[in-house]
């Protein structure tokens, strides 16, 4: 009895449903709303019938319910003429499954939908591309720790490579895209295009942005730093290099500075890192700091070697058979110097150097060819091989820094003086005694070459030349000199055993 | 061929040089003289015999007090005398030894270098 009952209740709820289609079929053109809601409603009535779970549904029914949702579907393009269907969908809010309710007019698919797949591929890999700058900005920028702007620098695209990444990946971010597109009112049809173009916007500000970094660096971190440092607030300053040099690592000149700066903090491994940096950048002070630093440190071999470095590249110009010996520093400087109208000088042979004969004199013989920190490093050397006696690299040293010194007479006599002593060292004291005389020739106030001839004099038992210059000695040491302190004490027992001065 | 340079283009380059340190300039030289010259000590006291030497004087001479005295000047304090300088730079007073012996002025007022 209940299997007949529920089994005319199907029956009648898609007799219902024919006759409604029939007469939207009819209706054609005339087509009311009310035709249609008639339509829709029939349908639930055959939905909720075919959701009687009392009593199985006959085959025939259903297959007729099919090929009525068939007929119901070839309609929609007259129902949606005559209503929208979306307004209906508020009012009634039907579920998703009950598909008649939203019928969706149909409406060719634009061809450009058709390339869709393309640009969400390509949304997908600028996306990746982008995330890979965001990535390598982040760790430069914020590798110094965070400071305001850099903060800003990576929070920006960082949130807006995520924003970007998740209405591409993610259905969640995807339906929020849509609602903004839609609030635009973008056409759906170019959403894709959009994202994609979005992505491409993204990246190229991130390229921007990259490439603009060392500019940041120089303009902002370095300015910051060079403040702090002549402040003396030398952390303030370290931390403005550091982040300088993270965003710009070809910048060698801030890792010399940065290098100086650790060395005044007396941090003097990060400060030799930084300069063997910088001295692969080709920043020639670099290597005069090296020397220095590790001499200092005590660390002679070292010292030696950077040393060399800095003076050993010396280059030769060979000129109308005059040569000259110019370090790194002064043949870059020369070069520039020439390069300024190559048009007027005459070439100088190797080296293909445009100078006229002027240039090349006053520079052969003005040129500083060491400067005073190397000098400093290169004495101090010749004195410790000196102490250890070893003679043969004490003159190594002084036969390199030789030429070198031939603009600085302070400093040639100085190295003449040291040649002196070796030879008296090694008890050649007529030559010591040529050498020192050729030193106080040049400086005679130079107070090594004085206390040495004195001790050369000595040995030669030539007294009265000793006391002479025993009392030049005195009248130029230094007692704050290490060498010439000794040499003080040595002048008065000198002059006290030749029975008083005259 | 030998080509002269432009009076213009000479004068850059001296000035590029002398910027570059490649020169140095005449007033480094003065100033460097002017600091030789300067006064490395004076005799503030001495009793008995103290005589000095000037740096390119050939014999002693008594000294005087308030005397200033330079680089290249030697003192000497014949025994029973006293003889006192003070350096210009840090004002360390320096008793000279009553021993006869020269001493250099330099050796106890030249700052270290």
């Amino acid at each position: 009895m209940t299997q007949t009952k529920s089994a005319s209740r199907l029956d009648r709820a898609v007799d219902r449903y024919e006759k409604a289609i029939a007469a939207i079929e009819m209706a054609d053109k005339d087509l009311a709303v009310e035709l249609v809601l008639d339509v829709l409603t029939a349908r639930n009535a055959v939905q909720a019938a075919l959701e009687d779970k009392s009593q199985p549904n006959p085959g025939r029914l259903i297959r007729a319910v099919k090929e009525l949702d068939a007929r119901l579907k070839t309609q929609t393009s007259y129902i949606n003429q005559v209503t929208k269907l979306a307004e209906w969908q508020a009012i009634l809010n039907p579920p998703q499954k009950e598909w008649w309710w939203l019928l969706d007019p149909i409406t060719p698919k634009p061809w450009r939908d058709r390339f869709d797949w393309l640009w969400r591929f390509f949304s997908l890999i600028l996306l990746t591309a982008s995330l890979a700058f965001v990535a390598d900005i982040s760790t430069r920028v914020l590798s110094g720790g965070p400071d305001l702007a850099g903060v800003f620098g990576v929070i920006v695209p960082n949130v807006l490579t995520l924003l970007a990444g998740q209405g591409t990946l993610t259905q969640n971010g995807r339906e929020g895209i849509e609602h903004v597109l839609t609030s635009f009112k973008v056409d759906k049809s170019l959403w894709d295009e959009f994202i994609c173009l979005a992505a491409g916007l993204l990246l190229g500000s991130l390229i921007l942005f990259w490439f603009s970094m060392p500019l940041i660096a120089d303009k902002h971190y370095i300015k910051l730093g060079d403040k702090a440092y002549e402040a003396g607030q030398l952390i303030v300053a370290e931390n403005n290099y550091s982040r300088a040099i993270k965003l710009n690592p070809e910048n060698t000149d801030a890792y010399y500075t940065l290098g100086k700066i650790y060395q005044e903090l007396a941090d003097y491994n990060k400060a030799i890192e930084n300069y063997k940096i910088a001295w692969k950048g080709n920043n020639i002070e670099a290597a005069d700091e090296l020397a220095s630093l590790y001499f200092k440190r005590h660390n002679y071999q070292q010292a030696d070697e950077w040393l060399e470095l800095a003076l050993g590249t010396a280059k030769t110009l060979f000129y109308k058979g005059k040569s000259v010996k110019l370090t790194p520093k002064e043949f870059n400087l020369l070069s520039r110097l020439a390069s300024q109208d190559p048009q007027e000088f005459g070439n100088v042979e190797n080296l293909g150097l445009f100078l006229d004969d002027r240039t090349f004199a006053f520079i052969k013989n003005k040129a500083i060819l060491i400067n005073a920190k190397q000098f400093e490093v290169l004495i101090g050397l010749v004195d410790f091989y000196l102490e250890r006696k070893k003679y043969a690299d004490s003159d190594r040293r002084l036969f390199l820094s030789f030429t070198l010194t031939k603009n600085d007479k302070n400093k040639h006599a100085t190295i003449l003086a040291y040649q002196g002593w070796i030879q008296l060292e090694q008890a050649r004291y007529s030559d010591a005694e040529t050498q020192l005389r050729d030193a106080i020739s040049i400086n005679n106030k130079l107070a090594s070459a004085h206390c040495l001839l004195a001790q050369v004099y000595e040995k030669q038992k030539k007294q009265d030349d000793a006391k002479d210059s025993w009392e030049q000695c005195l009248q130029y040491a230094s007692q704050y000199n290490e060498n010439e302190n000794k040499w003080i004490s040595l002048a008065i027992q000198g002059l006290n055993s030749k029975g008083k001065a005259k | 061929m030998k080509l002269a340079v432009s009076r213009p283009i000479t004068v850059t380059l001296m000035i590029a040089a002398i910027q570059s340190g490649v020169v140095s300039a005449p007033t480094r030289v003065q100033a460097q003289q002017q600091v030789q010259r300067a006064p490395l000590a004076q005799l503030i006291e001495m009793t008995g015999r103290v005589q000095m030497k000037r740096e390119n004087g050939s014999n002693y001479q008594t000294a005087k007090e308030k005397e200033y005295l330079y680089l290249g000047d030697l003192v000497r304090v014949a025994k029973g005398g006293r003889g006192v300088v003070r350096c210009t730079t840090n004002s360390r007073t320096w008793t000279i030894p009553d021993d006869n012996v020269p001493r250099g002025v330099a050796n106890v007022c030249s700052p270290p270098s």
